[in-house]
């Protein structure tokens, strides 16, 4: 059946390369136009201060949320003496009923563990009550724009729609008119509109629960508290050392520590990584050969320097020594 | 004597145990050898010989602690070792600038590969050992590199046993910018 | 004339191994003083650092390169990097020493001691105009100990001090540990010295413990501060404006509250004679 789409503007009398080469330049500016718009506004915030009294559940809640805030709590009704760990699974104490010097959110905990179970199970058997008791790190980090807003979200859905709507009402209307007029040549134009609606949707989904902002900040409590990684496996920390360790790194920072028990129960031995100074991977080359001696090959380039190690001004250290 | 040649003599005296053993052994020899007239000898011979040496040993001390802080496995490794290795270094070379502890330390760190080489001192795998350490201090000093090394023995890992166990491992380097990372990839000793 | 400055407290030599304790009692410690050395020519994360310390912290740099006393003259790279960083961070004051630590190409690698000469204090005001022809940033100077006694002295310690503190217009860093050690190693009265020392210029002071070796005591910022030290601190607030006092612990580092009890004894000091 022929349809008679007497259209006549400058679209519709553009030829096939000609629109395509305009319809290339449209989907660009729009997408560009799209990517700048649906953007973090945190980007080039100053960060907030690090405050005198860390709560390390709310770090914990912004670092991975409920679940880690779990473990943050399981961690130190075991360090206070409320749980303990046997075997593969935690239990309570029964001796310690007195739940008057715990927090609400661990007092929830405790009161959950009536008989022993597996950290994990538990942990994603309770995260929905724990909800409530995080809502008021959530309302914090929210305030801080820490974590990434709800409303931000819906503007990046309108933007993205919009950008959708042009895109694909310019394609889809040449499609119609080409269709009407029997040309069969749209392989390149549906092709087009695939990969922009493809773009598009990476645009809107590619959000993550934290802001820039706040990826910035817990990469700052991170720097600033690296030293309490070493000083939870090599000193005497403090029980407040040790919640924070775990609140601001993770359980992984308790491998090898008086508590490793802990953390093999969420890495288990044989999925253990091996790393290195400041972190890498191992991945075995087997069957090569080497060799007798040891040789380097260097390709580097040095720039600017990094300073590090200790000595202030004085102290010459004497002639002291053995 | 001007101010300037009274430094650079005693930049000399505390940095040079040769030129100091030879200038307090006979300061008007020596003090000619640098234009000095024999008044401006005179004087600086009535520095302290002890307290010069006490400054003297203690500017090495210093560099001494500051280079164990770059290199803290090969000081374990070594034992009273690592300071007499470095005493024998310490003459033939003095780094400057801002980060002359650094450079210190990687210069200390070939000499000690070098008489692992050549002369073989324990523990065998200490010349590894070093240039391990070494390369990550070079890493940090850079802001883009890359570097791969073939070690005979496993020293990328922590202290134990093993690592006097002989196992090739190639390591990598690589930093973009953020801090160095280390890829590690082992082999297997050929088959005999 | 230093008046105008503001007092800053009881403060901390910054020391990277102590950072993540320091951000956990913060409210310990009322300023740091950073090794300008350690943020020179350094890369991001070092720099970042810097930052966050400045953001948290008000910052006193406290150089130890330059090498004031240097009669060949400063190292204009030095001066190069050492410029944008005052910039950066806008203290209030900074310090360096009254020593040299380079001469004929050789890096000394310590703060060594100058003649007390009228040569000596002429080098020093001359370096330290070219400083502030790259920035003005109230300069500050410390006395260091020395081990060697440089002959052809023509004035005492605290006269070359005092005529270079007025001639270049600068504040005093005093090192009540220096101080204190260099009396006992060589024979001097800690009170005489402080009577002929410029009142109005003791703007900041340092203190720490060292340890004896060989019938010497050493200034190895490495042990607590001993009673004497105290006491000298405690007649040197008496009789000075000091705005700021730093522990200056390097190595042999104790558990923090142990740092913290002594910066608590020093702002108790301050207190009581404020």
């Amino acid at each position: 059946m022929d349809v008679d789409i007497s259209a006549h503007n400058i679209i519709a009398d553009m030829s096939g390369v000609d629109f395509l080469l305009f319809y290339g330049c449209i989907i660009t500016i729009t997408l560009l136009t799209c990517w700048k718009l649906v953007k973090d506004p945190t980007k080039n915030q100053p960060l907030p201060l690090i405050p005198h009294e860390l709560d390390a559940y709310e770090i914990a809640y912004l670092r991975s949320g409920v679940s880690e805030v779990a473990k943050v709590v399981i961690f130190n009704l075991i360090q206070s003496g409320y749980l303990q760990l046997t075997g593969q699974r935690i239990n309570r104490i029964s001796n310690q009923d007195d739940l008057s010097q715990l927090k609400p959110i661990e007092c929830e905990v405790v009161s959950a563990i009536s008989y022993s179970y597996e950290p994990k199970v538990f942990i994603s058997s309770i995260s929905q009550k724990l909800e409530q008791y995080c809502a008021v790190y959530k309302q914090r980090l929210n305030n801080e724009q820490l974590l990434y807003l709800d409303n931000w979200q819906k503007s990046n859905i309108t933007i993205v729609l919009i950008g959708a709507i042009i895109i694909f009402g310019l394609g889809a209307y040449k499609l119609l008119l080409a269709l009407a007029k029997r040309h069969h040549n749209i392989g390149f134009l549906i092709a087009m509109g695939v990969v922009s609606t493809i773009f598009l949707l990476w645009l809107v989904t590619k959000r993550s629960r934290i802001s820039y902002r706040g990826q910035a900040y817990l990469q700052q409590l991170q720097q600033t508290f690296v030293q309490l990684k070493t000083k939870v496996r090599f000193a005497i920390p403090s029980i407040a050392d040790y919640s924070l360790a775990v609140g601001v790194f993770g359980v992984e920072t308790l491998a090898g520590t008086s508590y490793d028990s802990y953390y093999k129960l969420f890495f288990p031995p044989q999925i253990a990584r091996t790393t290195d100074r400041n972190g890498s991977s191992d991945s075995s080359g087997g069957g090569s050969y080497c060799s007798s001696s040891s040789s380097c090959n260097s390709s580097s380039s040095c720039s600017s320097g990094n300073s590090c190690g200790g000595g202030g001004c004085g102290g010459c250290g004497g002639g002291g020594g053995d | 004597m001007s101010l300037l040649q009274t430094q650079q003599l005693l930049a000399r005296l505390y940095t040079n145990t040769e030129f100091r053993e030879r200038f307090f052994a006979n300061p008007q020899t020596v003090g000619a050898e640098l234009g000095l007239s024999d008044d401006e000898s005179h004087q600086l011979a009535q520095l302290s010989v002890q307290d010069v040496n006490l400054f003297a040993n203690s500017l090495k001390w210093k560099r001494l602690g500051e280079v164990r802080q770059f290199l803290p496995r090969t000081h374990l490794a070594l034992g009273k070792n690592f300071n007499a290795l470095f005493w024998k270094y310490a003459e033939s070379y003095i780094p400057s600038g801002i980060k002359k502890h650094r450079q210190d330390a990687i210069a200390f760190a070939d000499f000690i590969a070098k008489v692992a080489r050549d002369e073989g001192i324990e523990p065998p795998w200490v010349g590894d050992l070093v240039r391990y350490e070494q390369t990550w201090v070079l890493a940090y000093q850079a802001s883009i590199y890359l570097r791969v090394c073939w070690f005979r023995y496993p020293v990328h890992q922590p202290e134990n046993s093993d690592i006097c166990i002989e196992k090739p491992t190639i390591l990598v380097w690589w930093r973009f910018l953020g801090r160095p990372c280390l890829l590690i990839c082992k082999g297997r000793l050929p088959y005999k | 004339m230093f008046s105008h400055l503001p007092t800053l407290g009881v403060g901390l030599g910054f020391r990277e191994v102590c950072k993540s304790d320091l951000f956990l009692n913060r409210q310990q410690v009322d300023f740091l003083e950073i090794v300008v050395e350690h943020y020179l020519d350094v890369s991001s994360p070092k720099q970042e650092e810097l930052e966050i310390l400045a953001q948290h912290f008000p910052i006193i740099p406290h150089g130890i390169n330059l090498s004031l006393g240097s009669a060949e003259g400063l190292d204009r790279d030095y001066l190069r990097k050492l410029a944008p960083l005052m910039n950066q961070l806008n203290p209030p004051w900074w310090s360096e020493h009254i020593c040299f630590t380079r001469a004929g190409g050789v890096d000394i690698g310590h703060l060594s001691p100058l003649p007390y000469t009228k040569e000596a204090v002429e080098v020093v005001c001359r370096n330290i105009a070219e400083v502030r022809r790259w920035f003005d940033v109230p300069l500050i100077l410390e006395n260091i100990t020395y081990m060697v006694t440089l002959p052809g002295a023509e004035m005492t310690e605290a006269q070359f001090l005092t005529e270079i503190l007025e001639r270049s217009d600068c504040g005093l860093l005093l090192d009540v540990t220096n101080l204190h050690t260099n009396a006992v190693n060589h024979g001097y009265d800690v009170l005489d010295f402080l009577g002929e020392l410029p009142s109005q210029r003791v703007v900041q002071l340092h203190f720490v413990g060292g340890h004896w070796y060989d019938g010497v005591l050493i200034d190895s910022h490495s042990q607590p501060t001993p009673t004497e030290v105290w006491q000298l601190m405690a007649e040197v607030v008496d009789r000075f404006p000091v705005k700021g006092i730093v522990l200056e612990r390097d190595e042999n580092f104790p558990p923090f509250g142990e740092l913290v009890a002594e910066l608590q004894q020093a702002r108790q000091i301050l207190r009581s004679h404020s």
